[in-house]
């Protein structure tokens, strides 16, 4: 949460940074990544205090910690701690346990969901779709029809996934269908995210047009000046001679030790 | 015992698990031996690398937004198993293979899955761990990182293989634009769409999970793929059952599930 004193600064920078990332659209340009470096960069410390967060505060100062009691968290800080052994030569393979211990501790979390929503859930909904019963082949579109091509698609789509058996003959035509349903699926499951995309396009535009301070300043104002800097970065890049690419010096190697 | 609403969960479970044990025990005894039909994804993969070593760029390999400690962490461990594929036909070849991970913790695992690799070529002077590079753990900081690297750096070779969301169609399309040959797989559902149309070779779903019996040749692994695909023909099974006795007005299947 932005406090409201930080208004105009936040205006003044979002307008900026949303026009130098759209810039990368004509070409990478070093506007564009001076912000994705700093994107990049308050993303790492994000993580870090989020993890930093998440753990550690919890552990020695939450209202749970080590100090009231609760050793618990002596194991997990303590199995985490492994990890550092990556930077030890002799017991570098000790880091490989806590990666164990977690990927094993997630299949098991895992499993009991993942039938219950893969196959359970895929079933039960497969079978229950009408097929007989009043109004089911009346009107249009017909909804047996749906369920017909409903079951159709998911028999073939799933026989598409065999992976130890050759797609010839009777499994060859099914897993083709099973294609060309799935293709079918991608194709409107595409329109439909290239539609959310949009309205996040628009989000950004609403925030150029929209986003005043104290009633004085509007965000807009900003645009002109900001795609006045790309312009700007693009004129001083193209005067600048490009060496040809057999004239730039490969970049040091360094070893690990 | 067990919760409500989870007993038909439990049966199938039990199910799967017995199908795909059986299955992998007769695979490694040598009793049968099957042969996992051809994913032209993975097959791309030789082709990718050797026209990165022809040109003598870079490629560019992600496992998308997972981790090893979320609920897609299996997708992201089988990515990691096409980098250690995809890195040793670097080394043999002489490819530089630039891999960005997402997840803090995934960074050491790569590193050594990359290693490794190197040393099965017999090449692991050639290994630089500064090719690992990480973006920052958010997901469109990382995601304009990778495609600004592909830009600068001309990568002649894209592989996305893992868990991706949002940014999988701005790696793709932006990865199409530089030229590279691009070869994705997910099994996020809502995402493959978009690498089915923006990469040259898309990996759909279980296919990416395939990936591992399919290098490896591990009879293992392709024991345990030959079971699930049983687990596939047992739920094909239930549902053709279920539709029939739904139809027939017989509720008992529907009734089981619910349990």
């Amino acid at each position: 949460m932005i406090p409201p004193e930080l208004d105009l600064f936040a205006a003044i920078f979002g307008v900026f940074v949303t026009i130098f990332i759209y810039s990368f659209l004509w070409k990478e340009n070093p506007l564009s990544r001076a912000v994705e470096h700093l994107f990049i960069g308050l993303a790492a410390v994000f993580t870090l205090a989020f993890m930093y967060d998440a753990a550690l505060t919890q552990a020695f100062w939450g209202t749970e910690r080590i100090a009231e009691g609760n050793f618990i968290w002596v194991i997990p800080i303590l199995i985490s701690l492994m990890y550092f052994f990556f930077f030890s030569k002799k017991y570098f393979f000790l880091y490989r346990y806590p990666v164990s211990i977690v990927a094993g501790i997630m299949a098991g979390m895992m499993i009991t969901g993942m039938i219950q929503s893969n196959f359970i859930a895929q079933i039960e909904s497969t079978v229950t779709l009408p097929l007989v019963g009043t109004g089911v082949w009346e009107g249009w579109p017909l909804p047996g029809l749906d369920s017909i091509i409903i079951i159709i698609g998911v028999i073939t789509a799933l026989s598409f996934f065999f992976f130890t058996w050759e797609h010839k003959g009777a499994l060859g035509i099914s897993t083709r269908i099973g294609r060309y349903f799935l293709m079918a699926t991608f194709g409107a499951a595409y329109g439909g995210t290239v539609m959310a995309r949009m309205s996040l396009f628009i989000g950004r535009l609403r925030f150029l047009y929209e986003t005043s301070y104290a009633d004085w300043f509007w965000a807009w104002y900003l645009v002109p000046i900001a795609v006045l800097c790309v312009i700007i970065v693009a004129v001083w890049q193209r005067s600048r001679p490009t060496p040809p690419e057999s004239e730039i010096p490969p970049k040091k190697q360094k070893s690990k030790d | 015992m067990i919760n409500e609403g989870l007993v038909a969960s439990f049966a199938f479970l039990i199910i799967v698990v017995a199908e795909g044990l059986i299955a992998l025990f007769l695979t490694r005894a040598g009793k049968t031996h099957p042969k996992i039909r051809k994913i032209p994804g993975l097959e791309a993969i030789e082709e990718a690398v050797g026209r990165a070593t022809e040109m003598g760029r870079p490629i560019a390999y992600t496992t998308g937004l997972g981790g090893i400690r979320d609920q897609v962490y299996y997708q992201t461990i089988a990515g990691l198993n096409i980098l250690g594929y995809t890195a040793e036909l670097a080394a043999k070849y002489g490819a530089k293979l630039k891999y960005f991970p997402y997840d803090p913790t995934v960074m050491p695992l790569a590193v050594d899955v990359m290693e490794q690799a190197y040393i099965s070529a017999g090449k692991p002077e050639e290994f630089n761990p500064e090719n690992v590079q990480y973006l920052g753990g958010d997901q469109f900081p990382w995601a304009f990182g990778v495609l600004g690297i592909m830009y600068r750096e001309k990568t002649a070779a894209n592989i996305h293989m893992g868990p991706f969301w949002a940014e999988s169609l701005i790696l793709a399309e932006a990865g199409f634009y530089t030229g590279a040959i691009q070869i994705a797989g997910t099994a996020n559902y809502h995402q493959i769409h978009f690498f089915v149309v923006a990469a040259d070779y898309a990996l759909i779903g279980e296919e990416l999970m395939a990936a591992g019996a399919y290098l490896s040749k591990d009879p293992t692994q392709i024991g345990s793929l030959w079971g699930a695909d049983f687990s596939k023909i047992t739920t094909m099974a239930l549902i053709l059952l279920g539709v029939i006795m739904t139809a027939a007005g017989i509720n008992a299947l529907n009734d089981f599930l619910v349990l």
